[in-house]
């Protein structure tokens, strides 16, 4: 009986429409969160991991000596790798494709090589116009490495 | 006797050692050095095991059982103990596992895991071996070796040929070749399969692929007839290295280089790749439906004109069961006669009363039950290489081996004797030891003393008849003689063949004068030597380098020029087939399709596909099948193809004697002036082989000189060689003498002098003076 | 004091035939081949002398002679002057001032095991001298028809065959020297089988030291009891100790087993540069360290030496003073193991490495208290692992000299200097 007359009370007076009007008007007043991207951006952890590249050497030799560890580490199966013996006698990469539809960015690729020459920088923005575009090689990941060399190794000695 | 190992008991024999009990019973001891086939030297260390009663833990591989011994794998003097060989041996080990190709089928890794540790206390330099180029076949990263020696002993003890050593000692102790010399033993790739990590590597094979990314399948050798078991590993449908598979009746654990790396032949660039078929004077291709449909109708004309006389089938004894039992099918349903498979050989008169399947006339690991081996136109280790590994084994246990050659064979076991005789030489030899009459006096009396000392007829003995004795002109005088011979001292007799199939052709009666199973044929049709010396007007090629795998090169290119028909069914293009064929149908290699072989033992051994072919090459059975389709007859699946040869096949007794009697006397054959052999070179045996790179690259690969007998190259003084051989004169740099040849007598190593071809494999030349 | 293998060292011309001969030479051998004693008798009689092995280890000669089966296949005797233990140089001496008690030994040695082939190993480093004199006394000896087809007249054959060695130590134990003999690598053999059964050329094969050999004719002539007589329980007979060393006269003593370190220190003149004993190595490199103090009350024989924590091995006695640093002398001696290791077993093979790159930093002055540590981790790892004993002989000094003195390796590695001066 006693629930039924506050329910009634409750409703007649729009206490509910209240109570849920007043979220609104505290975070009317609040500093937004929202971020303006493109023009804004979030910051990052210096453990972020996105766009892939093979790193090189300072004298400009890469890294990569094709033992296809990422290639068997990779959950989704998303690298491909193909070796040789260069003319020189050691062994590098012909071949060195990530498919990034396949990728999940779990970064083991980074962590089981060797030498570090896998690395997962901190690009995040990157789009492709075609379907082919999605599978990137070994020619792109070393000019990304280029590219970020810099900063890969700042993030680097951040991280250790 | 019962012995305890981690407090279970197991029953072990006298004079066993630890680790043979615990392989048997699966329980896991680590080893590097230890190995079932070669001798014990434990001084790896690893296998050290916690012996009740003894202060330190003691070798498993080396300290024999006694009667109730207690031994613990997993206490933790065992435990410390192989832990601290573990660290002894990582602390110079260069830790390169990710450039290693034996990274991922390493021993050293596998054990690593288990009794390494994560980190190391070792902060001094480590030690680094200059590697040296030791062989086309095998990559070396010495400074990668544990100095298990097992290499050393299989030179030592299995290979015979001694090629690796230790030198230095302590801690520079290297393994390395004792002068700078290539590592030339036919059987050096096992030194591969032996080494337990990555300092002895399969060179072709080096940084091609991951040992994870491969995967397995099974073959048979298709280079000789001994049929060794083979594992092909395949990356991304391609054969990338074989490795021996373990078959303790036939190869043990090993395996020849002819056999391992042989399969880079399949990947000649002079592969055909498409059906072919010559318009207007030009070889066009075209699809399989043409050239089947042309083919067939061809073959029908020809049977509706009744002139399938004038169609000569071969085919090469390479071929699987499969293909040899449907060629002659197919082409006895059209009716044709002239089938033959024996195209190296000149001399047929045997063939009326030679044994439906020649065989070695024993099993192979039954070798050693043998007193005597008398081997007769073979060079075991050049021709036969991973029989050279029973043999050693048979002599070990007592067996003497005798060898009668051309050429004084250069063998890895020591024969009691070794003869080089020219072919006539042979018969008067043999005729001698079977009658006592016309003693020869070319040969030492010594030799006779010996031969009469050991071959007595109350022994056990063994004729072995090799395949050069098919390329003979007087091939079956020499059978017959061997026949008396054999007779006299109560031989059994068998047979090595040329081919690894040679065994099935005859069974399966790939024959002009027997149907499968040594049925006779109504009419009996063309021998493989006359087909080609009678120039018809079509042939049917299978699996033939109309180049090299012929008695007379020569004559089959007269007989190709002049014949009307020529149809290839061939896996390579070979300048003769590009020149004159009519028809060229493109097969699979041995790899790429099912298939069987029977080897010289009689086991019939089958397999599955190795790898796919491209996509215009088809099976060589397939294409077979199809012609006997469309001409109505029922279409096998290869199951059933198998299964009917099975059937044929299950009932013949693989144990008839292989003693033959040849019902007439042959006429003695007078060899004038010089006379000629062709070598068969290891390298050089079949079409595969010799179109393998690497193998190509090994010194027996390289051998291309003509040589000369002592007295021919002494009596020679100019600087080039000439001569004539029948009527072609031929003209040559590259010769030299050899002392193991008898005199009057040059041997060919080649197929090919220069650009000429050499002709007759055997035979008679004058040299111009 | 009674003299056996030195007896003609002090003679003039004390290598040749006619020395050997005034001092009862051949005599032993010509009682043999005239009484006719048996075989069993000679080795009974060497069983009861209590004669030990002197090359190191120590075991019963007469009992080893035993070990051989008694049959008619092809025996070898095989005598080690390899002698090459740092600190040893008794063989040496033996070979070349008497080398007719060698020859006579290793005939009554031949004869007991039924041996018609004997094989004596020199080292290589003895080509100058040692192996010039040992010929000449050895045609000396054909030409008498002491050595050769039908001996004396008596049917019997016995031929010996110097073999010359090329320089490495392993070779000095009994098994590699059996596979130097053969031609092959000079490395260690497992065992079982021992070679009393399976030796030489697969034939059983009786190994033994140089001083052991040219023990045997006395004791043959004079009997065991007399050879007994001259030693302690235990420690039956003589023995030639070499001191070497920090010693005012270096020098071999062949003393009775028993005789106190003290005798022979004083023998040899006492400790040079006017210092203090500080240790003493008993018995060649390969045995344990012991503190000087300890070894002044100690007797040489074999059961006070073990008690000390030593082995009385082969004898070579290297005296260390005050002046001495022990961390250079186990550096000395582990470089010795390092480049004598002959590679085979993995522990030795890469442990002697490690511990003389480990001794070497230390001396660098780059150690750390913790390679100490680290020393003898690695040393307990290489002992026991091997398939012969040079890791063993490795390992211990390691252990001991850690174990004797902690102290001064520590400061070493604190001061990156010698606790001692010079």
């Amino acid at each position: 009986m006693l629930n039924n007359i506050k329910s009634i009370l409750k409703s007649f007076f729009l206490l509910e429409i209240f109570k849920g009007l007043s979220i609104t008007g505290k975070n009317l007043f609040k500093k937004p969160i929202t971020v303006q991207y493109p023009e804004e951006k979030t910051p990052q952890s210096h453990r972020f991991r996105g766009l892939h590249a093979l790193r090189k050497y300072p004298n400009g030799e890469e890294r990569c000596i094709g033992c296809k560890l990422c290639e068997a580490v990779c959950p989704a199966l998303a690298i491909t790798i193909d070796t040789e013996m260069r003319k020189d006698g050691t062994r590098r990469t012909t071949k060195y494709d990530i498919d990034l539809f396949k990728c999940v960015y779990c970064g083991f690729c980074e962590e089981s090589c060797p030498v570090d020459a896998i690395v997962e920088t901190k690009i995040f923005e990157f789009h492709f116009e075609d379907k082919n575009e999605k599978i990137i090689t070994k020619k792109e990941l070393l000019k990304i490495g280029d590219l970020y060399e810099k900063e890969e190794i700042k993030d680097r000695a951040n991280i250790n | 006797m019962e012995i305890f190992i981690n407090n279970k008991s197991y029953t072990a024999e006298d004079g066993e050692t630890i680790i043979q009990i615990a392989d048997k019973f699966d329980i896991h001891i680590p080893r590097f050095c230890y190995h079932k086939h070669l001798s014990i030297v434990a001084n790896c260390r690893m296998c050290l095991v916690d012996i009740e009663g003894f202060k330190f833990a003691q070798p498993a591989c080396s300290t024999l059982v006694q009667d109730g011994m207690k031994i613990s794998t997993q206490s933790a003097k065992t435990k410390n103990a192989q832990k601290s060989t573990m660290e002894f041996l990582l602390i110079n080990h260069p830790l390169d596992c990710p450039i290693c190709d034996q990274g991922g089928e390493c021993e050293l890794q596998d054990v690593s895991l288990e009794y390494g540790d994560d980190h190391s206390n070792y902060m001094q330099f480590k030690r680094v071996v200059v590697d040296r180029d030791v062989s086309p076949l095998i990559s070396t990263d010495m400074t990668r070796c544990i100095h298990c020696s097992r290499c050393v002993r299989f030179g030592e003890e299995v290979a015979a040929t001694k090629e690796l050593g230790l030198l230095d000692r302590g801690e520079n102790m290297k393994i390395d070749s004792f002068i700078e010399k290539n590592i030339d033993s036919e059987l050096s790739g096992n030194m591969i399969d032996l080494c337990p990590v990555g300092a002895l590597n399969n060179k072709p094979y080096r940084y091609s692929a991951r040992t994870w990314d491969l995967s397995q399948k099974k073959g048979i050798s298709p280079h000789d007839c001994i049929g060794s078991n083979i594992f092909y590993h395949i990356y991304n449908n391609k054969i990338v290295r074989a490795v021996p598979a373990e078959n303790e009746n036939i190869n043990q654990t090993w395996l020849s280089d002819r056999d391992r790396f042989g399969y880079e032949g399949i990947y000649a660039e002079d592969r055909c790749k498409r059906p072919m078929i010559k318009k207007n004077e030009k070889l066009l291709t075209c699809d399989w439906d043409t050239a089947i449909k042309t083919l067939n109708q061809n073959l029908n004309t020809l049977k509706n004109e009744k002139k399938l006389d004038s169609l000569g089938c071969l085919i090469s004894p390479q071929s699987t069961c499969e293909e040899l039992y449907l060629f002659q099918k197919v082409f006895r349903e059209f009716g044709a006669n002239n089938i033959d498979h024996r195209t190296i050989e000149k001399d047929f008169d045997y063939q009326q009363d030679y044994p439906v399947m020649p065989t070695l006339g024993c099993d192979i690991k039954d070798l050693e039950a043998y007193d005597n081996v008398i081997l007769v136109g073979v060079n075991i280790k050049k021709e036969f290489p991973i029989l050279s590994v029973r043999m050693i084994q048979a002599q070990n246990k007592k067996t003497q081996f005798f060898s009668i050659n051309f050429q004084s064979s250069n063998e890895d076991f020591n024969p009691a004797i070794s003869l080089a005789l020219r072919n006539d030489q042979l018969r008067e030899f043999l005729d001698y030891l079977s009658n006592k009459t016309n003693k020869p006096n070319y040969i030492e009396e010594k030799m006779f003393h010996y031969i009469f000392k050991y071959i007595k007829s109350n022994k056990k003995n063994l004729i072995v008849i090799g395949p050069s004795i098919g390329q003979l002109p007087n091939q079956t005088e020499i059978l017959y003689s061997l026949n008396q011979y054999s007779k006299k001292i109560n031989a059994d007799f068998g047979y090595l063949t040329e081919h690894c199939n040679n065994t099935a052709s005859w069974l399966l009666g790939v024959l002009p004068h027997r149907l499968p199973l040594g049925k006779r044929v109504d009419k009996e049709g063309l021998n493989a030597y006359q087909m080609i010396e009678k120039k018809l007007s079509n042939y049917i090629f299978y699996n033939l380098e109309p180049e090299c795998d012929f008695w007379n090169n020569d004559l089959v290119e007269d007989a190709l020029k002049t014949s009307k028909m020529n149809v290839f069914f061939s896996s390579f293009m070979t300048p003769f087939i590009a020149k004159y064929a009519d028809i060229v149908l493109p097969i699979s290699t041995f790899a790429e399709t099912h298939g069987s072989f029977i080897n010289i033992e009689g086991s019939y051994q089958a397999y599955k596909q190795i790898i796919r072919p491209k996509k215009e090459i088809k099976l060589g059975w397939e294409v077979l099948n199809n012609l006997l389709f469309i001409n109505g007859a029922n279409n096998y699946t290869f199951d059933t193809l198998q299964n009917e040869i099975k059937n044929n096949i299950q009932d013949f007794d693989v144990t008839t004697n292989n003693n033959f009697k040849l019902s007439n006397q042959p006429l003695k054959y007078i060899q004038k002036d010089i006379f000629k052999f062709t070598l068969r070179n290891t390298y050089n045996t079949d079409q595969i082989v010799r179109r393998s790179k690497s193998l190509q690259q090994t010194r027996t690969g390289k051998l291309k000189n003509i040589l000369l007998s002592n007295d021919l190259f002494s009596s020679h003084k100019k600087g080039y060689l000439e001569f004539i051989d029948k009527d072609k004169n031929i003209k040559s740099e590259l010769y030299n003498s050899d002392q193991s040849l008898p005199h009057n007598t040059i041997a060919y190593q080649s197929y090919k002098i220069g650009d000429a071809f050499v002709g007759a494999r055997t035979g008679t030349v004058k040299i111009k003076s | 004091m009674t003299l056996i293998c030195t007896e003609t060292y002090s003679k003039q011309e004390p290598a040749s035939l006619e020395t050997y001969l005034t001092l009862e030479g051949y005599q032993a051998w010509q009682k043999i081949l005239n009484n006719k004693i048996s075989k069993s008798e000679i080795i009974n009689q060497i069983k009861e002398s209590g004669l030990r092995g002197k090359g190191g280890a120590g075991f019963l000669t007469g009992l080893k002679w035993s070990f051989i089966p008694i049959s008619d296949e092809q025996k070898y005797l095989v005598c080690n002057s390899d002698e090459s233990e740092p600190g040893t140089c008794k063989d040496r001496d033996i070979l070349r001032y008497n080398p007719h008690a060698i020859i006579e030994g290793m005939l009554i040695a031949s004869y007991a095991i039924g041996a018609s082939v004997a094989y004596n190993y020199l080292r290589g480093e003895f080509l100058d001298e040692q192996w010039k004199v040992f010929n000449k006394a050895l045609e000396e000896a054909y030409q008498k028809g002491y050595v050769g087809n039908n001996i004396l007249s008596t049917g019997l054959t016995i031929n010996i065959f110097p073999v010359l060695g090329a320089g490495a130590y392993i070779v000095g134990e009994e098994t590699a020297m059996l596979e130097a003999i053969e031609g092959k690598r000079g490395m260690p053999r497992i065992k079982p089988p021992f070679p009393a059964i399976k030796g030489l050329f697969a034939k059983p094969t009786i190994i033994n030291n140089t001083e052991t050999l040219a023990t045997v004719p006395k004791i043959i002539l004079k009997g065991a009891e007399w050879y007994k007589s001259l030693g302690i329980n235990n420690g039956e007979g003589v023995k030639i100790f070499c001191m070497s060393g920090s010693v005012q006269k270096p020098n071999n003593f062949e003393v009775p087993l028993g005789t106190p370190f003290s005798n022979l220190l004083e023998m040899s003149g006492g400790v040079s540069n006017n210092s203090k004993l500080k240790a003493v190595i008993p018995g060649g490199s390969s045995v344990p360290v012991v503190k000087g103090e300890l070894m002044l009350d100690t007797n040489m024989d074999y059961d006070s030496i073990l008690k000390a924590n030593s082995m009385l091995g082969s004898g070579g006695v290297i005296v260390m003073d005050e002046t001495i640093c022990m961390v250079k002398v186990l550096q000395r001696i582990s470089r010795f193991y390092y480049g004598e290791s002959c590679g085979q077993c993995t522990p030795c093979r890469e442990g002697t490495g490690w511990l003389y790159k480990i001794l070497t930093n230390i001396i660098d002055g780059n150690g750390t208290i913790n390679d100490l540590h680290e020393l003898e981790r690695i040393a307990g790892l290489i002992e026991g692992h091997c398939i012969c004993a040079l890791g063993d002989a490795a390992a211990l000094p390691v252990k001991s000299f850690l174990n004797n003195f902690w102290d001064e390796f520590e400061y070493y590695i604190d001061n990156k200097k010698s606790m001692v001066v010079g």
